[in-house]
């Protein structure tokens, strides 16, 4: 299933009002590490894992079952958005 | 359950303390709690198999675990019976018994290697667990960032019109520690920056804080790592009447850095106020370190013989030697710690305040 626009910005619109962000889902690029020190990226934390991890099985039910799962899919809004996108999400 | 006639405690021992922290249902609270912890302790040791190998770094927990589990007198058939009980007498407490829970469930795994111990109690199917255990709705929490409250409140006692305070305070977390402050000093306190190491837990404080600040106090928020030099800290020495750390410093890894630093960050007349959990006495167990023990960064600290015997909680006469070492002087216990604790032996709660 391809990605759609939409489907990037409600993950980006869940992300901000989730983790309370100060930044607009434009200022947030795709591709960007969502995790870490990265300068260009979100600067999220292993406190900020519990939320997503968390809102993503309530925005969109599906379920992230292990750590290297999380680890994979959570590296930026893109990879998410492949992964939901392949378990059916729009 | 309460090993302690409460009716027989001499509560001129705590005079100092306000009056929420001297009641009964305060002592059996901390008295429940500990039986659950010794009770779970003894479940994890009793469902490993003999001659389990503890996986190396991971000895340090398990000793503990041991020493709490030959400690324990419950007699209850099982855990699930105690908490039961326990919430039927007092639910705020299950936030508590939640995080030592998950804590107990995960500990197998961990002593074996085969789980690291943040997995353990940051676990995403349990997302609001600690959001939940540091509250002031968890009365066990509210309990040290009330007495911490109240130390700095004294701290200031006959200040006079020195102008609003300027207050420094590390690891604040999701903003208790800071409720509790604006609610007992809010109308003298100007500039206030909360700091801490997770930008999460900063974030989600500024959310809960901002707008509802008491009095005229401005709030900041800043990322600060303790475990980083001093230099690098967003806050800038000699400029804070009060640095307020509530449930912090026993998790850094160089105390003794961290104090200094945190000494050189007081203005003239200023006053370092901690809350924490203080062993009743050198090397004894107290129950928060079954779930504290689980981080890598508590069981990582530096050592030292006289002001830091072990790692994470300290006693009495280490906080002493710690804050003296780093040139504090005319360190004060809220309430005399050795008093409290002649008055009643499991007492564990301080708050101490230090001048530069």
């Amino acid at each position: 299933m391809p990605v759609s626009d939409a489907l990037v910005l409600r993950i980006k619109q869940m992300l901000i009002r989730q983790l309370k962000l100060k930044v607009t889902p434009e200022e947030i690029e795709d591709s960007s590490p969502l995790f870490g020190e990265d300068p260009g990226g979100l600067g999220l934390d292993s406190i900020d894992v519990l939320e997503v991890v968390a809102s993503i099985e309530k925005e969109f039910g599906v379920q992230i079952r292990t750590q290297e799962e999380g680890e994979r899919v959570l590296r930026s809004v893109a990879a998410l958005a492949e992964f939901l996108a392949a378990k059916g999400v729009r | 359950m309460l090993t302690t006639d409460y009716h027989k405690i001499p509560l001129e021992a705590f005079e100092e303390v306000p009056p929420e922290l001297k009641t009964e249902a305060f002592f059996r609270a901390h008295e429940l709690v500990s039986a659950y912890v010794g009770l779970r302790a003894r479940e994890v040791v009793e469902s490993l198999p003999p001659g389990t190998a503890v996986a190396p770094g991971r000895e340090h927990p398990w000793d503990w675990l041991l020493r709490r589990a030959r400690a324990c007198a419950v007699s209850t058939a099982g855990s699930a019976e105690l908490r039961g009980a326990i919430l039927a007498e007092e639910a705020a407490l299950e936030p508590a018994l939640d995080l030592i829970d998950a804590a107990a469930e995960g500990y197998p795994a961990f002593l074996k290697g085969e789980r690291d111990g943040g997995s353990v109690i940051f676990d995403p199917r349990r997302p609001h667990l600690w959001e939940r255990y540091f509250s002031n709705a968890n009365p066990l929490y509210a309990a040290g960032n009330l007495l911490a409250a109240h130390a700095a409140g004294i701290a200031f006692e006959g200040r006079g019109d020195g102008g609003p305070l300027r207050v420094l305070e590390v690891g604040a977390g999701l903003g208790s520690a800071a409720e509790a402050l604006l609610e007992t000093l809010g109308d003298r306190i100007g500039e206030y920056l909360l700091t801490d190491i997770s930008p999460g837990f900063l974030r989600q404080a500024r959310d809960r804080l901002e707008g509802r600040a008491a009095g005229g106090a401005r709030l900041a928020f800043r990322l600060l790592d303790l475990n980083r030099a001093p230099a690098s800290w967003a806050a800038g020495p000699g400029a804070w009447d009060l640095v307020h750390a509530v449930n912090v410093l026993h998790a850094v890894r160089d105390l003794g850095a961290a104090l200094r630093g945190l000494r050189e960050r007081l203005a003239p007349g200023g006053a370092l106020v901690l809350g924490e959990c203080v062993r009743p006495r050198r090397g004894e167990p107290v129950h928060p370190e079954m779930v504290f023990l689980l981080l890598d960064e508590l069981r990582e600290a530096v050592l030292d013989p006289e002001t830091r015997p072990e790692p994470g909680f300290l006693d009495a006469a280490s906080w002493r030697a710690s804050l003296e070492r780093a040139g504090f002087s005319r360190v004060r216990f809220v309430p005399p710690f050795e008093r409290a604790v002649a008055a009643y032996p499991a007492h564990c709660l301080a708050a101490i305040i230090a001048r530069s």
